[in-house]
């Protein structure tokens, strides 16, 4: 494609599927413009949760007096937690026995003295490529650890609720870079999104239209279902099977040139 | 035709000559009459019968309107479009009272730059993300007959006998007393 002469654009806003949808149905008033743009926002979200699975890397301030970060708005949950010490990323291991600090009235806060003596390995474990200060990111590695290391390497633990990531022991850091799942709706500006997902999310509100309307038969609701099933079908499929460039890639990893005869 | 010419077939029409007031007041009622089914077909299809308004001021939030339009069964009544001709890039859309509520509780609300508008009677209320820099708005809003100029277009709905319609209501109408004799007789 040149960029003379552009075809239809790879994302889209989600605007334009609340648009797309009230273009189908005919309707022309704008008086169900807000509604069906929260469906589209929750319907997203879903799609990010069980199809897409949209992720996205945050650098975090750890606060050295309660060993705790806060996430981010769009925080779902994380795949990889690391935190920069000497230069260096250390991944760090989820523990759901890492008490959660609360501050309690009289100031004095309640802390789990934890010291992990693993040592680091040097099996890098990638994070997804990302954006860091205006600077494109793709080669960042987390360390991993095993026995016998003598710094302290905490663990951590989240509180979902509270949108707080909680670290076991104090680090010689103030950085924590984590990967996570993202809902993928922005709440500062437009959200994106991917052209494959616009059939689901498009059949997902044709559902939930029908669903919430008196006038449409069980009949029509379940039809309108079965097609948002069958599309996000499609799209799990789309997201799951590997690229040619990966097909090729795993070919030409166990292929050879020989002798033809 | 223009509104007065209607007026004026109607009241030539009728051996016993109404005030055309009286007219234009039935002539509205026929007209909320014979619109409400073109609507029920189809809510967008009313841009033949819609005026458009320029220039209305927003003061705090709220637009006055010239006068009262006619009433719809949905929330953007009788204000079907709105627009804000220096800034083209906001969406207004029409919304029940409660929804603004609603929607402060969602993330649309928090991250939907279109601002929402209601109707009561003759004024228009805009929701608090209304740009503070629009102070002006255009509207095309349907208004009923008696509201508009003598020579405004006025088109009413096709496939119905208006006149039938207008000379039943006018055929109930005493006839305008020209007599001041202070008789109760109207004649």
């Amino acid at each position: 494609m040149s960029l003379e002469s552009p075809k239809t654009p790879g994302v889209v806003s989600l605007q334009y599927v609340v648009a797309s949808v009230l273009n189908e149905l005919g309707d022309y008033t704008q008086t169900n413009y807000k509604r069906v743009l929260q469906m589209a926002v929750h319907g997203f979200s879903n799609l990010n949760m069980h199809a897409l699975r949209s992720y996205d890397v945050v650098y975090l301030d750890v606060d050295s007096t309660t060993g705790q970060a806060l996430l981010p708005p769009d925080f779902v949950d994380f795949c990889k937690v690391g935190c920069i010490i000497g230069g260096k990323l250390y991944v760090l291991t989820i523990n759901r026995e890492v008490a959660i600090n609360r501050q309690i009235e009289n100031g004095v806060l309640v802390n789990e003295a934890y010291n992990q003596t693993d040592e680091i390995t040097s099996d890098p474990i990638l994070f997804l490529p990302h954006l860091l200060g205006g600077s494109y990111n793709d080669t960042l590695y987390g360390l991993a650890y095993t026995s016998g290391y003598s710094t302290a390497i905490p663990m951590f633990n989240i509180d979902y609720e509270n949108k707080i990531i909680q670290l076991s022991s104090s680090i010689s850091t103030t950085k924590l870079v984590v990967e996570y799942v993202t809902t993928g709706v922005s709440l500062s500006g437009n959200t994106y999104i991917p052209r494959q997902a616009v059939d689901a999310l498009t059949e997902y509100l044709h559902w939930r239209i029908r669903k919430n309307d008196s006038k449409y038969s069980r009949g029509e609701v379940m039809d309108a279902k079965q097609d948002f099933v069958e599309a996000e079908a499609t799209l799990r499929t789309f997201e799951s099977l590997p690229g040619y460039q990966e097909v090729m890639d795993a070919f030409y990893s166990t292929s050879k040139q020989t002798i033809k005869r | 035709m223009k509104k007065g010419q209607i007026v004026e077939l109607i009241v030539r029409a009728q051996q016993v000559k109404p005030h055309p007031l009286i007219v234009e007041k039935y002539l509205d009622l026929v007209f909320n009459q014979t619109i409400l089914p073109l609507f029920v077909k189809d809510p967008a299809n009313l841009d033949l019968y819609s005026k458009r308004i320029d220039n209305i001021a927003v003061t705090n939030n709220m637009s006055i309107l010239p006068s009262s339009t006619i009433q719809f069964i949905d929330s953007a009544n009788g204000v079907r479009q709105v627009y804000a001709p220096s800034k083209k890039e906001i969406k207004f859309v029409p919304l029940a009272e409660g929804a603004f509520a609603v929607f402060a509780d969602l993330e649309v609300g928090q991250s939907d730059p279109s601002v929402g508008y209601v109707q009561k009677h003759d004024r228009v209320y805009f929701g608090d993300n209304m740009p503070s820099e629009i102070t002006e708005v255009t509207m095309h809003v349907v208004l009923p007959p008696s509201a508009l100029d003598d020579y405004d277009e006025f088109i009413l709905p096709v496939g119905f006998d208006e006149q039938q319609l207008i000379a039943g209501f006018l055929a109930k109408v005493p006839p305008e007393k020209k007599s001041n004799d202070n008789s109760s007789n109207p004649l």
